[in-house]
């Protein structure tokens, strides 16, 4: 019985080719992807918790954590997809987001780490298929990312390799430190750190492409889901030296893609400055090796999420309020832009840390874990939310200009619904950071305790 | 495959090992220097190559599935760009796009650096670390595929250079007891990428001629 729920990684499989086979007609695959999302959504709540299943000759498990990570992974996917049934990307994105979808939601069943690790390759590549004919840059983005995917698949067979001769010599440390080091390429690829980060930002400069936004809403939760499994799996893998270079990875790419900003033209650039300079802020929390470090990131994670829905549905409602605002009386208050343009700004300055929303609070929290007395760190991450924030002052302007694009048609204020509920939403994470906090430190207490127990782990000899 | 035919492969693999190398280095090159046509046959006779390279350690069912995504690969390649030669927007858009870098020269010139840096590396390193023909067979389909990425004006270029450098990630995985189903992923992988490069291929083509008609209208 169980093995047949295991079929919730084939189903967006099965959707994504009844979808390619229909992609025509602009409504059908947009409603099938979110039929499917809701079918997902359901099988992932029937699955039984901690319970080992055989299916197609290999072991799947689903844990507290895991249950949660998919539940998100198909809620944002279903926020997607009706974003992309505003804009004109209906075509190109929902079949080979569902393809992906199911493909993590089986690099997060899986219990081998090297077949999750090789699996994610194949899942985030995919993406690619979304880059569409309307969007110039999105082409050498997604060529780029498609480089940056594929790379780190030297590494993936290399480590699990060297931990094999690792438990069966356990008096040569050297192999373990080899292998931590070999971690650090996949995740600076595939979280596209600095400076790769450039590859994403490229892929939605010249307009808002649905499949970065993809990157930044689901993957990366992903890609930190499988960096603590495997951690937690293989304490010898999180030294010292690796929390370093990647804390430092994330430092840099906070401050660089956060003073980009300023240099963004259009509003979407901005959003993927902001996203990757929020990611910057998250492995920096994740890599203290704290519990309260590890929370600020997972929080700052939840909350960069939520404000990348928010801003992409606002930005793609644009072009359809703007066209309604005119059909309807030039004369009278753009209500609908203004409720827009605050939606955009907020999510923003939510990216931003700008007080009193919750990355402000959670900021302070993960800067008192980093110990950091020198005033450069602080100075950075400043320097950073300046760049945002100015960069979105020039967006703004120019969004409040938008001109119509496209005829309303009959789309009414659908758009303007899904943004004002995510709004909510955002609002509530940033208004109430501690209840937030607290049900995550509650999902994900399978997971913190193993942080006190690497910190004793901690004493693998540096031999390199 | 008949008996016969994979004795022939057997020692074809290990009576003409030097030769199999040379003609990788030569394949490597032809990628970096070519336009998509040829490049996309230099390719399938690489990755022939590296099949008959690796049939020692991997044998018939890993070979077997390597091939065959092999020429899944190349028949997508083929498609497309067939289908792009029949609906006639090849030649205006390569000829649009023609920069510095798809120069034949400058590509040769950096075909020639690849091989003298291949041979450098293998003389100076190579061999202390890997037996001689693993060593040259890695380090040549690296540097090539590097030179392809680097030098990649188009997606399908791209899509080459990423399958090249995954070979070499190939041959390093075969020398360790390859696990089937990894194996298995990675021919997906192959497959995928091609998929992705050629939907990259087909959309930067739109989007010129998106460009031209919108500055012809």
């Amino acid at each position: 019985m169980h093995e047949a729920v295991y079929w919730v990684a084939l189903l967006p499989l099965a959707a994504a080719f009844v979808i390619a086979l229909v992609r025509k007609l602009r409504w059908v695959p947009v409603a099938l992807g979110l039929a499917t999302a809701l079918a997902c959504i359901q099988l992932v709540l029937s699955l039984p918790l901690d319970d080992v299943t055989g299916f197609l000759g290999q072991q799947w498990m689903l844990d507290p954590t895991g249950r949660l990570l998919l539940l998100f992974v198909y809620a944002a996917t279903a926020v997607l997809l009706a974003i992309a049934a505003f804009t004109e990307q209906a075509e190109s994105f929902p079949a080979p987001a569902l393809v992906s979808a199911g493909l993590l939601s089986a690099v997060v069943l899986l219990r081998s780490s090297m077949l999750s690790f090789m699996l994610l390759p194949v899942a985030l590549l995919l993406l690619v298929l979304t880059a569409s004919r309307s969007f110039p840059s999105a082409v050498p983005g997604a060529s780029r990312f498609l480089v940056w995917t594929t790379l780190p698949i030297l590494c993936v067979p290399a480590v699990f390799m060297l931990l094999e001769r690792f438990a069966a010599l356990p008096d040569q440390p050297v192999l373990a430190e080899w292998s931590a080091w070999l971690t650090i390429p996949p995740v600076v690829l595939w979280l596209t750190l600095f400076p790769f980060d450039g590859a994403t930002r490229l892929w939605s400069r010249d307009g808002l492409s649905i499949g970065p936004v993809f990157l930044w809403a689901v993957k990366d939760a992903v890609v930190i889901y499988l960096m603590l499994g495997l951690w937690r799996q293989y304490p010898m893998l999180q030294t010292e030296n690796v929390t370093t270079v990647l804390g430092i990875a994330g430092l840099m790419t906070a401050v660089f893609s956060g003073v980009l900003a300023v240099a963004q033209s259009s509003p979407s650039a901005v959003l993927a400055c902001a996203a990757m300079s929020e990611l910057g802020l998250v492995l920096q929390g994740i890599t203290t090796s704290t519990d309260e470090g590890v929370l600020g990131g997972l929080f700052l994670l939840v909350s960069r999420s939520v404000a990348v829905l928010l801003a992409s549905a606002s930005l793609a409602a644009v072009s359809h309020v703007v066209a309604r605002e005119s059909e309807s009386n030039m004369q009278s208050f753009r209500w609908r832009s203004l409720v827009l343009l605050i939606a955009f700004s907020l999510s923003v300055l939510t990216m931003a840390g700008m007080p009193p929303l919750g990355g402000f609070a959670v900021r302070s929290q993960i800067y008192a874990t980093l110990l950091a007395q020198e005033p450069y760190l602080h100075l950075a991450w400043l320097l950073a939310s300046m760049g945002i924030t100015l960069g979105l002052v020039r967006a703004g302007w120019s969004l409040w200009h938008a001109k119509a694009q496209s005829p309303a048609g009959r789309l009414h204020d659908l758009p303007l619904l899904l943004v004002l509920c995510l709004l909510l939403l955002c609002l509530w994470i940033g208004l109430y950071p501690q209840d937030v906090m607290g049900r995550i430190s509650e999902w994900y207490r399978d997971l913190l305790p193993t942080f006190h127990s690497v910190s004793s782990c901690l004493t693998v000899p540096c031999v390199l | 495959m008949s008996p016969t035919f994979l004795h022939e492969f057997d020692s074809l693999s290990s009576s003409y090992t030097p030769q199999l190398v040379a003609g990788l280095a030569i394949c490597g090159a032809v990628l970096v220097v070519s336009g998509h046509r040829l490049a996309i046959v230099a390719f399938l006779v690489q990755r022939l190559i590296v099949v008959a390279l690796l049939w020692p350690s991997v044998r018939l069912p890993l070979a077997a599935v390597m091939l065959l995504a092999s020429i899944a690969a190349a028949l997508v390649y083929t498609v497309t760009e067939g289908r792009l030669l029949i609906a006639a927007r090849h030649v205006r858009h390569t000829s649009q796009r023609r920069s510095f870098l798809v120069q034949v020269p400058f590509r040769a010139l950096a075909a020639a650096l690849g091989l003298l840096v291949t041979y450098g590396l293998v003389q100076g390193y190579g061999s202390n670390l890997l037996p001689l023909a693993v060593a040259s067979t890695v380090v040549s389909l690296l540097v090539s595929s590097l030179l392809v990425v680097i030098l990649a004006n188009t997606g399908l270029q791209t899509g080459l250079g990423v399958q090249t450098f995954i070979d070499a990630c190939r041959v390093l995985y075969a020398l360790w007891q390859p696990n089937s189903l990894v194996w298995g992923l990675w021919a997906v992988c192959d497959v995928l990428v091609a998929l992705a490069a050629c939907h990259l291929r087909n959309t930067e083509v739109a989007v010129v001629e998106r460009q031209t008609a919108g500055e012809c209208g």
